[in-house]
């Protein structure tokens, strides 16, 4: 499972080689382009993997009503604050700044509604001293994410063919930051269980405790 | 001697370009990561190239950190895409022929 595709163009061939390489699932932001939806969701259909999609949480403040097959996403700590939505998924974070903070923001909150999402494309950025550090802090934030029993999923963020992630990187990914449970797990048990299971039995199932 | 088993890596690659020089960078990013002893030990090898794949050859201990090395790096502003990893060239030949239909 893929939950974070950033796809502007070449949509068909993307999902494609998603499936050549594995992916049962797909989370796809369309938050740019979202007339296409339709295209998309017929372009799945005919590949056969199940796609659900991305939003902000913004666009929930706004309608006041979740939707059904769509994610919500808060992209920084400040978004997570104000947002009053039952479940979420918050990103890990651009920057060792925004890492560290995303880190805090889980060690505190008394009310854990919400999954951590490593993205993979942001490691693209840095290179050097810069990735040691950055790494580090997620690093960090995984520990705690295992300490307060917060899910994590990990996906790649690609925005075009070359940028997808083969499942076997994103468990080495896993691997490297610590974690220890397989790799079924990660990819698929986890995400199918804490998103797409709920997502399919309706928006009200949210929220509720364990 | 001992024998050291081998594992081949298909990358899928958009641009044509300079082999020397693509292997270099893989090189850097390789030491940059691991550094100078895992690179050594990685035993790292640019096989074959053909238009839009290459072939990588490497030590069978070391596959996960070159799947992560080539993962997370760009060269040119394109990413590889890892597609395959094989003990045969001949398998990902087959591969490779199966990838040009999608």
């Amino acid at each position: 499972m893929d939950l974070h595709l950033d796809l502007t163009d070449e949509f068909e061939r993307t999902i494609r080689m998603a499936k050549f390489l594995g992916f049962s699932t797909l989370g796809l932001d369309l938050e740019k382009s979202y007339d296409l939806k339709e295209k998309v969701t017929s372009i799945c259909r005919k590949e056969k993997v199940k796609c659900i999609f991305r939003a902000n949480v913004n666009e929930f403040n706004r309608s006041k009503a979740l939707k059904e097959d769509v994610i919500y996403i808060a992209r920084n700590v400040n978004e997570a604050r104000s947002t009053n939505i039952p479940f979420y998924l918050l990103e890990a974070g651009n920057d060792i700044d925004e890492v560290l903070g995303v880190k805090e923001f889980c060690a505190r909150r008394s009310n854990i509604n919400f999954v951590i999402e490593f993205d993979f494309a942001l490691l693209r950025l840095y290179d050097g001293f810069s990735f040691a550090n950055y790494m580090k802090g997620l690093t960090k934030l995984m520990n705690v994410c295992r300490r307060r029993h917060i899910v994590t999923i990990f996906s790649s963020r690609a925005k075009n063919l070359d940028e997808l992630v083969p499942p076997r990187t994103l468990y080495i990914f896993y691997k490297i930051l610590g974690g220890y449970l397989t790799r079924r797990e990660i990819l698929y048990e986890i995400p199918n269980r804490e998103i797409i299971e709920k997502l399919d039995l309706g928006p009200k199932v949210f929220g509720r405790s364990e | 001697m001992k024998y050291e088993k081998k594992r081949y890596i298909l990358v899928h690659y958009e641009i044509r370009d300079d082999h020397k020089e693509l292997e270099r960078e893989m090189k850097a990013r390789v030491k940059d990561l691991f550094g100078a002893i895992g690179l050594q030990s990685m035993d790292l090898r640019l096989i074959n190239i053909e238009t839009n794949f290459f072939i990588l050859r490497c030590n069978h201990k070391h596959v996960d950190g070159l799947l992560f090395t080539l993962s997370s790096m760009k060269f040119k502003g394109f990413s590889f895409l890892p597609l395959r990893v094989s003990g045969t060239i001949k398998k990902l030949k087959t591969v490779m022929a199966n990838f040009v239909q999608i």
